[in-house]
């Protein structure tokens, strides 16, 4: 267990006395009559690694160009370290950004390319030259120091911008899909990469991403966002347990959304009658009141196989195994419980797939704990 | 249609098309580059005569089946030595130099403008550019005289607007013919311009603010290297062309602007001097090459890195 004061410090948003490193002040950004960014407030503290999520359109990029002064706020104010940095422009700001194209130089060598900042700051030579050493043998990529952009592969690219973006030795990074380009297994191994680094200097992060299991992966908040708005700011296991909105739930991960409304509550549990015709137990963090229509969202994973199966069973469902999707380790199973509804269940494979008991066709029970869900109501 | 024709001739497809596709560029530059050249060097090692055509022939059958050949060096001895035809290629060089300066510091601008305008302000800027070629380009360099004559159009606008007392003389001057090659040239820099800045990432633009550089800095270290293979294109069309310009000198420049196109015209037509204007020709090309294999060299040299 750890105690309040470093539970402080590795969550400095749980402390009331932290002053923000970055401080969004309701920004707005409009291009012409469409609200990129609309109204959006968000305070990133020291050494996060924050993640802005959400589908192409839903105005992260645009929130991270505005840190990076690539583009102005036509409303709000923007804070960097309690400085105003909103009126800045781009090349005095103390932030540096890795493209999602990268944008290497493509007339320079990776040495150029990377001495390029610190070439900005007039730092002497001798001095330059140690730091690009430095960053090239931080992100082992020294042997391609004399070649130029185009003779690398997507992933010595990537550590090229990452080692450029480092080497002002920035207080603030940010990222732009910086994994977008790589393919599935580079992917992985750069996410831990990144995660590392930035433990290991612990400078604060700003990703951009709209790939769920990148920002699970790396981040320790996730703003998720819509439409110009920030839904809900949280940690990837609160965002991914507790959703505060449908949008949240049904964006990361799979899952079960059932429509009811509330009929009885007690203390922090809460009765719903459901579209199923069943009764739904669930604990509700924030009660609501009588007669609010709800929806009970449950992840695939949450769900079991019910052996005490009752004719309106609390909690409970039945229907008949329509499609199986084999992902190796787990298995998702999707079952036919009535003509206008399929709900998930995930199992993990214990045993080999041509020995398993559940099969297309076949009818199972499923049922879920009361804690095991959220009820939600937008 | 030509498929069909390769089928009758029983030729496999591809052998002949590999033969057609070499062949026709050789094709075409012996036919029309190639034999011009002979032909004029062959003129240019002959002598003036007052015959048709009028120069000798390079060669004749004396007795016995003896060939005589008869190479006459002395059109080269003549213009490399005459003063005014090494003024007339070094005003030339001079000018299209000057020109071609002028073209890119005018051109340059414009190009980015085109290139970096919302994609329908494009289309009407790029059409404006092409816009004058609509007309001929002798009538194009005639309204300039009515520009440039001393009660012509500007100086009566210039009377009028009290800036000046007397009528500038500018027809008939240099200057007269660096306003008419600069107006005539310039879309031929700015068309490879465009091509070369549409195609440039912005991003890295950005990303060059982003690391500190100031956006004039940003310029000359990124957008003016990745932009170098369209300032050669551009600089080569305009600066080999005006080198051996005619039309322009003699209609704007008057009766003494010393061109070599100019100079190879009136010994071509006036004097009747064939093998003298054909050796005038051979060293313009001969002058043109250098810097063409200069640039060529320097375009493959940076070429190969953005291309």
């Amino acid at each position: 267990m750890t105690n309040p004061a470093e539970r402080r410090k590795l969550e400095p948003w749980q402390d009331p006395k932290a002053a923000p490193y970055v401080r969004i002040d309701h920004v707005t950004k409009k291009f012409g009559d469409v609200y990129a960014v609309d109204d959006v407030s968000l305070d990133i503290f020291q050494g996060e690694f924050f993640s802005l999520l959400g589908s192409s359109g839903c105005g992260k990029s645009t929130l991270l160009r505005m840190l990076a002064g690539l583009e102005r706020p036509s409303a709000g104010r923007i804070y960097i370290d309690g400085a105003d940095v909103t009126d800045i422009p781009a090349y005095s700001r103390p932030v540096n950004m890795m493209f999602q194209s990268y944008a290497l130089f493509p007339h320079m060598t990776v040495e150029q390319n990377v001495e390029f900042g610190l070439k900005q700051d007039r730092m002497p030579r001798k001095e330059r030259a140690e730091r690009v050493g430095e960053m090239l043998a931080l992100l082992q990529i020294s042997e391609l120091r004399r070649r130029k952009p185009d003779q690398l592969s997507g992933g010595q690219r990537q550590r090229v911008a990452l080692a450029r973006t480092l080497a002002k030795h920035p207080k603030l990074l940010l990222l732009d899909e910086p994994l977008g380009a790589l393919d599935k297994r580079l992917r992985e191994s750069a996410q831990f990469e990144l995660v590392n680094l930035q433990e290991r200097i612990g400078i604060t992060f700003v990703t951009v991403t709209h790939d769920q299991e990148e920002a699970m992966t790396m981040s320790t908040r996730i703003a998720v966002m819509n439409a110009g708005q920030i839904l809900q700011v949280d940690t990837p296991t609160a965002i991914y347990e507790y959703p505060e909105y449908r949008f949240v739930a049904d964006f990361i991960g799979l899952v079960n959304l059932f429509d009811g409304r509330v009929m009885e509550t007690q203390d922090d549990q809460v009765l719903i009658e459901s579209s199923l015709g069943r009764r739904l137990h669930m604990r509700d963090l924030h009660p609501h009141a009588i007669g609010t229509p709800v929806t009970v969202a449950i992840r695939p994973e949450k769900m079991q196989i019910c052996s005490t199966y009752q004719e309106n069973g609390i909690n409970q469902v039945k229907g008949v195994v329509e499609d199986i999707a084999y992902l190796g380790d787990v298995s998702i199973y999707r079952v036919r419980v009535s003509p206008e509804m399929l709900v998930e269940m995930t199992l993990t494979n214990v045993h080999p797939r041509t020995e398993q008991a559940l099969t297309w066709g076949q009818e199972v029970a499923m049922e879920w704990s009361p804690t095991s869900g959220v009820v939600l109501t937008e | 249609m030509i498929r069909e024709l390769f089928k009758r001739l029983h030729l496999r497809d591809r052998q002949l098309a590999r033969v057609v596709n070499i062949g026709t560029p050789y094709l075409w530059l012996g036919l029309f580059f190639l034999a011009p050249f002979a032909i004029v060097l062959h003129i240019s090692l002959a002598e003036t005569a007052l015959a048709q055509p009028p120069y000798t022939s390079l060669w004749e059958w004396v007795d016995d089946g003896v060939l005589q050949v008869r190479l006459n060096l002395q059109n080269f001895v003549t213009v490399f030595s005459d003063e005014l035809y090494l003024a007339a290629f070094l005003n030339s060089l001079w000018v299209a130099l000057v020109c071609t300066i002028l073209c890119l510091l005018i051109g340059y601008p414009m190009a980015y403008a085109i290139a970096t305008a919302p994609e329908r302000r494009r289309v009407i800027l790029l059409m404006l550019i092409i816009l004058p070629f609509w007309t001929s380009f002798l009538i194009r360099v005639y309204a300039w005289i009515g520009i440039l004559k001393p009660n012509g159009l500007l100086n009566n606008l210039l009377l009028s607007l009290g800036l000046i007392d007397q009528p500038l003389t500018i027809l008939h001057t240099q200057t007269a013919i660096y306003i008419g090659v600069v107006y005539s040239y310039l879309p031929f820099m700015i068309l490879p311009l465009f091509a070369n800045l549409t195609r440039l990432d912005f991003s890295l633009l950005e990303a060059a603010a982003d690391l500190g550089c100031r956006p004039f800095k940003a310029f000359l270290k990124v957008t003016l290297p990745l932009s170098l293979p369209g300032i050669v294109a551009g600089s080569m069309l305009v600066f080999i062309p005006v080198v051996g310009e005619f039309v322009i000198p003699d209609l704007l420049g008057g009766p003494d602007s010393l061109m070599i196109g100019k100079m190879l015209w009136t010994e071509f037509f006036s004097n009747k001097d064939w093998p003298l204007a054909a050796a005038l020709a051979i060293c313009l090309l001969g002058i043109l090459v250098v810097p063409f294999v200069m640039m060529q060299r320097l375009e493959q040299r940076i070429g190969g890195d953005e291309l």
